[in-house]
């Protein structure tokens, strides 16, 4: 009888006490928006993910700080130190931790919560957390990627952003001993939010010669967004093109692709090239320039012959 | 003084401050305006898609508007193969343009009124009439272009971006 009544008091107790319980373990810093290396006390893998992204670089990028001038340029420097990322807002300009650029606390944290937000039901001791299905929209990324975003709504494609740029595996949220083990696999997602290239499988290429042009049509089948694309940045495609007639070259000649003028989706772009002679061969390469690099990188190579 | 609530030495103290204001504004609005808020394009670098290499824009915009010219007067002097090449160089540079808008204008607008479905009819025309050395379809859309671009983006910006230099010196 005393242990049944024992058990059913500190039943009680631990049941009317769970709100002062969750209180008891909540480290209060991580609701204050510390540097993101506090993060990796137990989300190592995510911080060493984002730690080599663009977005933990938007703030000291050197191709960001030279094209705003200094960072003088005001409208551009929220979506590059934002405070709170919100679907379909732009975000207000943090003061703190600048140099951190897009981190994790602007992604995750809410002061209307004074919570952590994310895609899972989690129960997680040191912070509240709140369950937001916004983070499996692609909503979430249109405040601050509002071209590319306004571009894939109207492609129709049901694959959004982060399907593709932060593809996921099983794994566990958090890395810590043995706390980790409290948790089941879920979906990780990958926070290096990686620049895809696009391939081969991605374009489809056409010649036809017809009255001295040589035209040269490029498709983009699989990308659902404009190839290249930026909200402010230039990304660059490069086709270059030679002729060759018996393996003479009668055509050498290359084109600038700009996010203006990209490879829209299921669009075939037209490039139309002079040549006094009919190829018999030509040969198509594709090559991007990075916003922030300076290299170009071979995409494809296409041999196509010309009947 | 506000938290006083003494309105008469509050009041004074405002205007005094409005002052200081207004004088600023009637002395310096329109110099600051023009050196702060309008662009510098001093700074704007564009990479050549003929050469590949990066350009100011000063130099971009000549090597352009020099390939704009020889267009007309290889095919004047019957200097065909070189007419071509000179009018796909201009076209190519006049796309590359696409690069420099988005360094200020964030919303699309403005690069479809240059850069939209009518502007690229008429690339697309211009080139097919430069591989035909059409010389009049080649002026007709070489004229599109410059009263639908060129002049349109010289009104609004090369204005403004004189007086910036002069009233910055």
């Amino acid at each position: 009888m005393i242990t049944r009544l024992v058990f059913f008091l500190t039943a009680f107790f631990v049941i009317a006490g769970c709100e002062r319980l969750e209180k008891l373990f909540v480290e209060e810093d991580l609701l204050e928006r510390p540097p993101s290396k506090r993060c990796a006390d137990c989300h190592q893998k995510i911080y060493n993910q984002w730690k080599t992204s663009r977005h933990a670089q938007a703030w000291v990028s050197e191709e960001f700080i030279k094209k705003t001038k200094n960072r003088t340029k005001t409208k551009c420097l929220s979506c590059h130190a934002p405070l709170e990322v919100k679907a379909g807002e732009k975000p207000q300009l943090r003061d703190k931790l600048r140099e951190e650029g897009v981190n994790c606390f602007s992604c995750h944290y809410r002061e209307e919560t004074d919570s952590i937000h994310g895609p899972y039901k989690v129960f997680s001791p040191p912070h509240y957390s709140t369950y937001n299905p916004e983070y499996t929209s692609a909503r979430i990324c249109s405040g601050c990627h509002k071209k590319t975003y306004d571009n894939w709504i109207k492609t129709g494609s049901n694959k959004n952003c982060q399907e593709c740029h932060m593809p996921s595996k099983k794994d566990r949220l958090i890395q810590k001993f043995p706390f980790m083990y409290f948790h089941s696999k879920k979906d990780l997602h990958n926070h290096s939010f990686l620049p895809l290239k696009a391939d081969e499988q991605d374009f489809s290429i056409t010649v036809v010669y017809k009255g001295k042009a040589l035209m040269v049509s490029v498709k983009n089948l699989a990308v659902p967004h404009t190839v290249p694309t930026a909200q402010q940045g230039k990304p660059k495609y490069y086709l270059q093109i030679k002729g060759f007639e018996r393996k003479e070259t009668l055509l050498s000649e290359s084109e600038m692709i700009t996010p203006e003028n990209g490879f829209e989706y299921k669009r075939e772009k037209t490039f139309i090239f002079y040549v006094d002679k009919k190829p018999d061969e030509v040969v198509v390469e594709l090559y991007r320039k990075l916003s922030w690099k300076k290299e170009r990188e071979f995409v494809l190579k296409k041999r196509l012959s010309i009947d | 003084m506000l938290s006083e609530k003494n309105r008469g030495e509050a009041m004074r103290l405002i205007q005094t401050v409005g002052k200081s204001c207004v004088q600023c504004h009637k002395n310096f609005k329109l110099s600051a305006k023009v050196k702060f808020h309008f662009p510098d394009f001093s700074g704007f670098s564009l990479e050549d898609p003929v050469t590949g290499l990066d350009y100011s824009l000063k130099d971009y915009m000549k090597a352009m508007t020099q390939d704009m010219k020889l267009v007309r007067i290889y095919f004047l002097d019957g200097k065909k193969e070189k007419a071509r090449k000179a009018g796909f160089n201009f076209v190519k540079r006049f796309e590359g343009l696409t690069q420099m808008c988005s360094d200020c204008h964030t919303g699309k607008k403005s690069e479809e009124i240059y850069f939209g479905v009518e502007a690229e009819k008429h690339i697309t025309a211009l080139k097919e009439a430069i591989v035909d050395g059409s010389l009049v379809r080649i002026n007709k859309h070489l004229k599109w272009i410059g009263q639908n671009n060129c002049a349109k983006c010289h009104n609004v910006h090369e204005t403004t971006y004189h007086l910036r230099e002069k009233f910055g010196k």
